[in-house]
């Protein structure tokens, strides 16, 4: 169960990457506010996602 | 070192041991799995520098979008219809089969050749890694006609990679490889995100309603950059094409395929080709556009996402690396006998040095070319001896039967196949293909004083 939402938070992280990408090629978010919010969220991701892997495996 | 080919052979077959047997019906994995794999292998360091390249040889956008949607095609077709189809009905790793076609001395170069050019593409990938690690100490990255090294501080840097890549390789290769599966999905989206935040910086309005103005005329406008030949659509179709020759009609993912239920599983392959050699190549080749055209993965993707950008070349050179440092040193291993972590440490130490040549980075696609054509004739052999030695009635895996170490015909045709290719008069991105036939041909003509009415042929298994 635990795994699932790290799975979908992992998800979530990429579709926000991309979104924020979306907001600053639309000219709704500068590139620096851009530039720090894709590192924060790629973080997160890699640490959902990298708690996700290793549950699967350990299962 | 002395050099016993039987114990070579033996410590070759042990290491190999695990996938000696064909693949049993209840190991098959579903298809989902062929396309995850896919999808995550064709997303890596070379990606940021092919792209580039592209817009760097001139190509025009037309020639592009038309020359990948067709070499990619024509590469998935070659999984689907060469690759998987042998795999599927031997259920053998290609060093299996090899092995049955060509003897154990042979399945030894071979291993050697592959650990060579291995190392030299992990050493590429360490200098993509190092224009990342450089932009915080202000380092000079070689210019793209350079051949040595033109500063210290990018041989310090390019080492210090190479040895921390090497360290990790040697630390462990299952857990490391498992993050390779974490990171290749957001690298693939670094990509995304890169050329969406580049675009503005081109001119390209939030509507799109000028893109093909800038892509025609900003980023591949067709201008070639100062001592870069000038590319078309058929180099663009045969670099796609080709761009993973040992893998397809090499067959080296035989070791892949071999798990697929059915031989139509090599279509999957469409998910590695049309994200990774299609949209992460033209992605890389928008940011580049940014940069004033400078060959610098690194300088590129930190102007367009930041410290992300850096973390992403960084983390593509090392997934990349990493497993092909693995690969050679398990290949390397078979010759020497030595322990994993003793080989993997040489490889690494001659990989790290050859990261420090900016020759094999600055013209690493006339290196992927190369690396294909090498090991093209050992495809074209085991081709041979799969569907057309029945059809001819000439007897298969001669050298299981005979016991032979070499056979000589299949060095023959390699050395023969490869001469022939390098002689032609052609671009070197084309002459591999009429090489292959030569090899085919070649192979056949050679065995078929072997044919007899009643060939007495080993059933395929699966």
């Amino acid at each position: 169960m635990k795994n699932k939402w790290l799975k979908i938070s992992s998800i979530l992280a990429l579709a926000i990457c991309l979104g924020l990408a979306w907001l600053n090629f639309s000219g709704r978010l500068s590139a620096g506010s851009f530039k720090l919010w894709f590192l924060i969220v790629s973080l997160v991701y890699f640490v959902t996602a990298t708690l996700s892997v290793g549950k699967k495996s350990g299962a | 070192m002395s050099l016993n080919l039987s114990a070579v052979a033996s410590r070759m077959d042990k290491l190999y041991e695990f996938d000696r047997e064909p693949v049993t019906p209840d190991k098959l994995k579903p298809g989902v799995l062929f396309a995850s794999i896919f999808a995550g292998e064709h997303v890596a360091a070379t990606e940021f520098v092919i792209g580039a390249f592209f817009v760097l040889h001139g190509i025009s956008a037309s020639d592009l979008i038309l020359g990948l949607l067709l070499g990619n095609l024509l590469a998935v077709l070659s999984w689907a219809f060469i690759c998987a189809p042998i795999a599927v009905s031997t259920r053998l790793t290609l060093y299996w089969y090899l092995r049955k076609i060509a003897g154990p001395g042979v399945t030894l170069i071979y291993n050697i050749a592959n650990a060579f050019l291995y190392c030299i593409l992990a050493g590429a990938m360490i200098s993509v890694s190092a224009t990342a690690v450089g932009l915080a100490f202000g380092m000079k990255v070689p210019g793209i006609n350079d051949i040595l090294p033109n500063n210290l501080l990018w041989v310090v840097i390019c080492l210090a990679l190479g040895f921390l890549f090497t360290t990790l390789a040697i630390l462990g290769f299952e857990k490391l490889g498992r993050f390779a599966e974490v990171a290749s999905p957001w690298i693939f989206l670094a990509f995304i995100g890169g050329a969406l935040a580049t675009l503005p910086k081109l001119g390209v309005r939030a509507d799109f309603s000028n893109f093909w103005e800038i892509a025609t005329t900003k980023i591949w406008n067709g201008i070639a950059a100062t001592g870069q030949g000038k590319f078309g659509f058929w180099q663009v179709v045969f670099f796609a094409w080709f761009c993973n020759l040992a893998m397809h009609v090499g067959l080296s993912d035989m070791a892949l395929f071999r798990y697929a239920k059915k031989w139509t599983y090599g279509f999957y392959s469409a998910f590695g080709m049309y994200s990774g050699h299609f949209l992460a190549w033209i992605c890389s080749g928008v940011m580049v556009s940014a940069i004033g055209r400078e060959m610098n993965p690194g300088k590129m993707a930190f102007e367009a996402l930041g410290l992300a950008g850096v973390l992403a070349v960084l983390l593509a050179g090392w997934t990349t690396a990493n497993p092909t440092l693995y690969r050679a040193g398990l290949a390397l291993q078979t010759v020497t006998g030595w322990p994993r972590w003793k080989i993997t440490l040489i490889a690494g130490i001659a990989t790290s040095v050859l990261s420090c040549f900016p020759l094999f980075f600055m013209k690493l696609l006339d290196y992927v070319a190369i690396y294909g054509l090498v090991l093209m004739p050992i495809g074209a052999v085991v081709f041979s001896e799969h569907w057309i030695f029945p059809k001819l009635g000439i007897p298969r895996y001669q050298a299981e039967t005979r016991k032979q170490v070499f056979n000589w015909k299949v060095l023959l045709v390699w050395a023969a196949s490869l001469a022939f290719a390098f002689l032609l008069p052609i671009h070197l991105y084309f002459r591999w293909l009429p090489g292959y036939l030569f090899a085919l041909v070649l192979y056949v003509v050679l065995n078929i004083g072997a044919r007899t009415p009643a060939a007495e042929n080993i059933p395929t298994q699966g």
